[in-house]
């Protein structure tokens, strides 16, 4: 029922996704990961819905908005080198669009 | 240097990639996503007051020439709307009372759905075309309300079934009617033909505001809190930890 969940289901999610991602790519930072993703997807994801659904309706170009604002945000907010935090968004953003894709379909 | 240009090229392949829109097969029309498939204004909206039987109905108009049924959001006290999920058949009008798009709003703050579905074979000529509304409940299927266009400021409404069940299972009586002859006037800024004379049964019509310059503000907009709110939240935070960790 679309109505009811609104944006809330599919941001945990994603949540829950990119930490497992995250966790999995940064080992030794699990409580970070966990705490910085609800953040990082918390700041990127509604407007990126928004984006997609007002504007936009490029699955792939909000996707590459979204990697890129969360390539920052990871970098700072973790203190790693850029193209690392590239790594992490590419795969983790991977991971949940496609994840995404399958449950809701486009 | 290396990774900027890969940036480059990924937002340049991303800028030329076809619109998601388009690449789902229109033939599959359970999967199609229109283009238009977005929240907007309604370009014409009416409102038809002290009108027999549907008193506070707010009718928008949205030209969507290949539009299609779905679950739509329709705010009558901006006269905006919005459509998710799947596409099957064409719409172009959409109704709702105010009362309840209040109620709905207390019941589900997040969105009003509302779903509409259209011209189903009724062998009226144009410009007459029939509408059928549905409840905005996904588990009543059943018709609440027909609307016919004799033009673009006239209407006639018709409910084709004697209740309705509201998303929180309540049932509640409608009267069945004949259908009613609306006389409306239009509050866009799009000139529609004034109704012809001796129509009309029994109505008088008020304008509502026109969607304008304070389409940005949050008053009566559903969308704004969850998708700006809720991440300028999480940006501030993301800005403290940062501000405090520059500061040691």
């Amino acid at each position: 029922m679309i109505a009811a969940t609104g944006i809330l289901i599919p941001l945990l999610l994603t949540i829950i996704i990119e930490s497992l991602v995250l966790g999995l790519l940064i080992p030794t930072r699990r409580a970070e990961v966990l705490f910085y993703s609800v953040l990082i997807n918390t700041a990127t994801l509604p407007p990126a819905t928004f984006l997609y659904l007002a504007f936009l309706h490029n699955l792939f170009l909000v996707e590459v908005l979204v990697i890129l604002a969360e390539t920052v945000i990871i970098a700072f907010l973790f203190d790693l080198p850029v193209r690392r935090s590239i790594a992490l968004s590419v795969i983790a953003n991977t991971v949940s669009a496609t994840i995404g894709i399958l449950i809701a379909g486009l | 240097m290396k990774w900027i240009r890969i940036i480059v090229i990924i937002v340049l392949l991303a800028l030329v990639a076809p619109s998601t829109a388009d690449v789902i097969d229109p033939n599959n029309p359970g999967q199609y996503h229109h283009p238009d498939y977005s929240p907007k204004w309604a370009e014409r909206c009416y409102r038809i007051e002290n009108a027999n039987e549907y008193p506070g109905y707010i009718i928008g108009v949205a030209p969507y020439p290949n539009k299609s049924d779905g679950f739509v959001s329709f705010d009558t006290k901006r006269c905006f709307l919005s459509e998710f999920g799947n596409i099957t058949r064409y719409s172009q009008i959409y109704a709702m009372r105010e009362t309840d798009y209040y109620n709905l709003k207390r019941e589900n703050p997040e969105r009003i759905t509302y779903r509409t579905a259209i011209p189903s074979g009724y062998p009226a000529p144009l410009p007459s075309k029939w509408y059928n509304f549905y409840d905005y409940a996904p588990q009543n299927e059943t018709d609440v309300l027909s609307i016919v266009t004799l033009d673009n400021s006239r209407f006639i409404l018709n409910t084709t079934r004697s209740y309705e069940i509201f998303s929180n299972g309540e049932k509640h009586e409608l009267p069945v009617l004949e259908p009613t002859l609306m006389e409306t006037t239009p509050i866009s800024p799009i000139p529609v033909p004034s109704p012809e004379s001796g129509t009309a049964v029994s109505t008088t019509v008020t304008s509502v505001p026109v969607p304008g310059d304070d389409r940005n503000t949050t008053d009566g907009n559903p969308y704004i809190y969850q998708y700006f709110l809720l991440p300028l939240l999480a940006l501030g935070v993301i800005a403290a930890l940062l501000i405090r960790r520059f500061k040691k």
